[in-house]
């Protein structure tokens, strides 16, 4: 009651958020739980779990965001997760959303949820697209047929959301809800199969008549749980009789007639998707892109640096004992500083990315290029998450989330490392120009040609070796255009971020830390650990014919690859970049072997950064593994041949 | 509007941003020079002819070329504007000014905002007329 | 006079709408189409080819989606088809020619073969006015009764 502010009537009960994809189902969710949200995994797997909590007129109520799905089937990932949250979590309401413009859709999946039997509450969101399309939608009617609370909403105007909090903390019990029958033949053979499923004590916990309607359905996974399997099947005919109920239902309760003619998203897509304009504007989309990224986050990083490198001497100037010291300045805050160093140009990609997604151009963008993408039997989605691996690997691996297809996900993932990243350009630059003097550019166009010949010919080869060669099927929606919202950019983009952060930061605080210990006992330089580790090293890489220097700096660079610039500048003492002092060096490694360095270089072993990336998006050891014994083989493989044919010529 | 004043307003559109492109591509007046950047102005260019190609019958595809090619020109001021602030941005930090005239490519800036409300009024002429 | 066709999926030129009438696919793949809208009865109309011919954007249910040939090849739609005598002005396209080798032939030489389009310009009952890429040709009534198209 309300007279006793001071306590806190907490309700604890659970909701579920369920939609088809594209419906705004996110926006909805951040109406609802604001910033206090929390998004991880769900167990087992790396599908995004947004959770969070709704507090409303002193109640408190848990939300979870459940994934995107056009069925209940369990067909794919994102579906076994939803189902299987309803089926066993129960929580106290399922929040169904639907698209105010294709209501007729999006009640395909109420009525799956609505035979589960739980509480459920339909949000029609969109209303104002609706209506500026002609609909008017009669909730109250709409509530009458389906016998559950009808909220029309837009998430862009707020409307609508005071009233479904309302809703969601009234907890109506509503126990009837309005069924629809199938014809008379599909409603014997469940009348039959519920009575099976009521003998059978093992399966007490779950609705009879649903269990029953996915056995006809011929569903795996209640085939399994019931144990039986029938031989008919009537997936068809049950999926017609729903939306033959769904098509009556709305002629009561939509009323109005739809606009002739294109409206804005149709507009925009004829040019989008243009036979030849869509290719254009996709390379110039991606262009612009890359380019605001680097510029902005240019001087971001010269902040940053110089703020690491103020903090580094203020520390030196404290501590007197000098491992120490050494430990914590050029370990610790040098280590960590390397990924630091990154945030600018990570957080920037993601707000791009972000606001692609957003505006729903990122499909179109995909169904542009897909053709092409198909002969590497992947498609359209994994281009862009490659393209970003031109800036840093780490943001390319964690974009590919965004992939619907699990095989073709893996095969991107796993071939993305070789998409020459931003940090072996100072490599490159650094050797190039010492070596090739002013045919340096051609040199490092050669490097990113073959980066990008080793990753087309990987994929076929990977997609061969994990999945037989076969292709991914494509079936993508391609949604309305929307103007993003801010905060849900904010969002996105702070919960991409602060992951890579977390991820890439501890493993290279690790790695930083062993990596100083290496080089600093037990004395520093050629002394050390690391050099002994080099030189042992060495004789693998006679036919190479690469000096301690070298491999050491290789094996530094595991940890990030602009690790390799300072080692080799640390070992070689001054390399002036324009070529000119270098006799001693210039007898020591031949041209060839110079190229053969960088193309190593260019296809070696991921950086550590990308390797806990690779285990985290793919969920196991086995394919980081892979990952490096594949990429040291081809980089050893085919430096050498650099280096024969190099020798050559 | 009648067929004849999109023509008018695509036909502008397109020489204005093919004059551009070739103004950077040879970094001829009042902006340095980057061939990469030319392409992407041409390529905006390209979205205003291609709107003359279909059919004068055609009005709603040709709206969609206007519509498309003036916000994708509004964009492209933007990035540049956010270019400048960072070239600013980065001199601020090493101390020395490397900001010059050219670097602004004024040209590009004034003729993206300009051209821009042609997309407030494409839009409402889709919407509120049915083609 | 109208005759349904049931041609693949991806047969459909731009702009043409469809009844679904079956989907030869796998149970899985079929389910989550089913969930997108493809069942029987449901039209169904080609928005757009990519650049490159594959894949389409289709729409159904209100919704675009895109699919490539591979599947959209398995599923059968019912497009109705008139014969051309009872075309009113419009684009078209010919489904299917009835008749031997020198009809056929005679009518290629006019640009009209299955497959491809042709515009409607005047339909007098008697005679008929065609054009195809450009070139105009009139059709004798008993001409066009054999020619069945199907609307753009």
């Amino acid at each position: 009651m309300k007279n006793q502010p001071d306590r806190i009537d907490s309700k604890e009960i659970t909701v579920a958020l369920l939609g088809n994809p594209n419906v705004g189902k996110t926006s909805i969710f951040n109406s609802l739980t604001g910033s206090r949200q929390v998004v991880a995994n769900w167990p087992g797997v790396t599908v995004e779990k947004r959770a969070g909590v709704m507090r409303h007129h002193n109640h408190t109520i848990d939300v979870v965001d459940l994934p995107g799905t056009y069925t209940l089937g369990a067909t794919s990932l994102d579906e076994k997760i939803a189902r299987d949250f309803l089926v066993n979590e129960k929580p106290g309401v399922a929040i169904v959303i639907g698209d105010a413009v294709n209501l007729e859709r999006s009640l395909y999946l109420l009525l799956q949820v609505l035979e589960l039997r739980g509480d459920v509450v339909l949000v029609v969101n969109a209303v104002d697209e609706a209506r500026k399309a002609g609909f008017e939608i009669d909730k109250n009617e709409l509530s009458k047929q389906l016998g559950i609370p009808v909220v029309v909403t837009s998430a862009v105007t707020g409307e609508g959301i005071e009233e479904l909090k309302n809703t969601l903390v009234k907890s109506t019990k509503s126990s009837s809800h309005v069924h629809y029958l199938f014809s008379d033949e599909v409603e014997a053979h469940l009348r039959d199969l519920s009575e099976r499923i009521k003998g059978n004590p093992s399966l007490a916990g779950f609705d009879e008549r649903w269990l029953s309607i996915k056995l006809l359905e011929k569903d795996n996974e209640v085939q399994k749980i019931t144990g039986i399997t029938l031989d008919y099947d009537f997936s068809v005919e049950i999926a017609e009789t729903r939306y033959k109920y769904i098509k009556r239902i709305l002629s009561t309760s939509v009323k109005g007639k739809e606009k002739i003619g294109w409206n804005f998203s149709e507009a925009i897509d004829h040019v989008m998707t243009h036979r030849f304009l869509g290719i254009l504007i996709f390379l110039a989309v991606m262009y612009i892109v890359f380019q605001l990224t680097f510029t902005i986050s240019g001087p971001l990083s010269i902040m940053i640096e110089e703020l690491l490198g103020g903090l580094g001497r203020a520390f030196g100037g404290f501590i007197g004992v000098d491992w120490l010291r050494s430990l914590v300045v050029e370990g610790i805050i040098g280590g960590v500083g390397a990924v630091l160093v990154f945030v600018p140009n990570i957080f920037i990609l993601f707000l791009a990315l972000g606001i692609l997604e957003e505006t729903g151009y990122l499909p179109r963008a995909a169904f542009v290029i897909d053709r092409l993408m198909y002969s590497m039997k992947l498609s359209g989605r994994s281009f862009m998450s490659m393209l970003l691996g031109f800036g840093c690997n780490v943001s390319s691996i964690m974009s590919t989330r965004s992939i619907s297809e699990p095989k073709e996900r893996i095969v991107t993932i796993l071939v993305s490392p070789f998409i020459s990243c931003s940090a072996k350009l100072p490599v490159y630059v650094l050797i190039a120009g010492t070596f090739f003097g002013a045919r340096a550019g051609v040199v490092i166009f050669f490097l990113y040609v073959l980066s990008i010949v080793i990753t087309v010919l990987s994929a076929l080869l990977i997609n061969k070796l994990f999945f037989k060669g076969e292709p991914s099927t494509l079936i993508m929606e391609l949604p309305r255009y929307r103007k993003p919202r801010l905060s849900s950019l904010i969002l996105y983009t702070w919960n991409k971020g602060r992951h890579f952060l977390e991820k890439a930061g501890t493993i290279i605080l690790g790695a930083s830390v062993v990596i100083w210990f290496l080089s600093y006992f037990p004395s520093e330089g050629t002394g050390s650990f690391a050099a002994m580790i080099g030189k042992s090293l060495e004789p693998l890489f006679i036919p190479l014919g690469y000096t301690w220097e070298m491999i050491t700096s290789l094996v530094f660079g595991i940890a990030a690859k602009e690790v390799i610039v300072s080692s080799l500048t640390t070992f070689f003492g001054n390399l002036s970049v324009s070529g000119s002092s270098l006799g001693a060096i210039r007898t020591l490694i031949t041209p060839e072997m110079a190229l053969s360095f960088l193309v190593f270089v260019l296809l070696y072993v991921p950086c550590m950064p990308t390797l806990a990336v690779i285990k985290n998006e793919t969920g196991s050891y086995k394919y980081v593994f892979f990952s490096v014994f594949y990429s040291l083989t081809v980089a050893y493989t085919v430096a050498l041949i650099v280096r024969v044919v190099g020798g050559f010529l | 509007m009648r067929g004849r004043s999109i023509t008018f307003w695509l036909m502008f559109g397109g020489v204005l941003f093919a004059a551009l492109a070739i103004n950077s591509f040879f970094g001829l007046l009042l902006t340095d020079r980057d061939p990469f950047l030319a392409i992407i102005i041409g390529i905006n260019s390209a979205i205003y002819f291609f709107g003359i190609a279909e059919k004068k019958s055609n009005v709603r595809k040709r709206y969609s070329h206007l519509l498309v090619g003036s916000f994708f020109s509004y964009v492209l001021s933007i990035y540049q504007v956010l270019v400048v602030f960072s070239v600013w941005l980065e001199g601020l930090l090493i101390s020395s000014c490397l900001l010059t005239i050219e670097v602004l490519n004024l040209p590009l800036i004034v003729s993206g905002f300009a051209i821009s409300f042609l997309f407030d009024f494409a839009k409402k002429q889709i919407e509120t007329n049915s083609f | 006079m109208v005759i349904s066709m049931v041609v693949p999926l991806s047969r459909m030129c731009e702009g043409e709408k469809g009844k679904i009438r079956k989907l030869e696919l796998p149970p899985i793949t079929r389910e989550r189409l089913c969930g997108l809208g493809f069942v029987s009865g449901e039209e169904i109309q080609l928005i757009k080819v990519a650049p490159f011919g594959d894949p389409k954007v289709y729409r159904i249910k209100g919704t675009d989606i895109t699919l490539r040939d591979d599947i959209s090849m398995w599923i059968l739609v019912e497009t109705s088809s008139i014969s051309l005598s009872y075309a009113s002005k419009g684009d078209y396209l010919v489904s299917l020619i009835n008749g031997g080798m020198g009809f056929r032939e005679r009518l290629r030489l006019l640009g009209i073969e299955e497959g491809k389009g042709l515009t409607v310009i005047g339909n007098l009952g008697r005679r008929i006015e065609i054009s195809v890429k450009g070139n105009y040709a009139t059709l004798s009534r008993g001409q066009a009764m054999r020619i069945i198209v199907r609307e753009r």
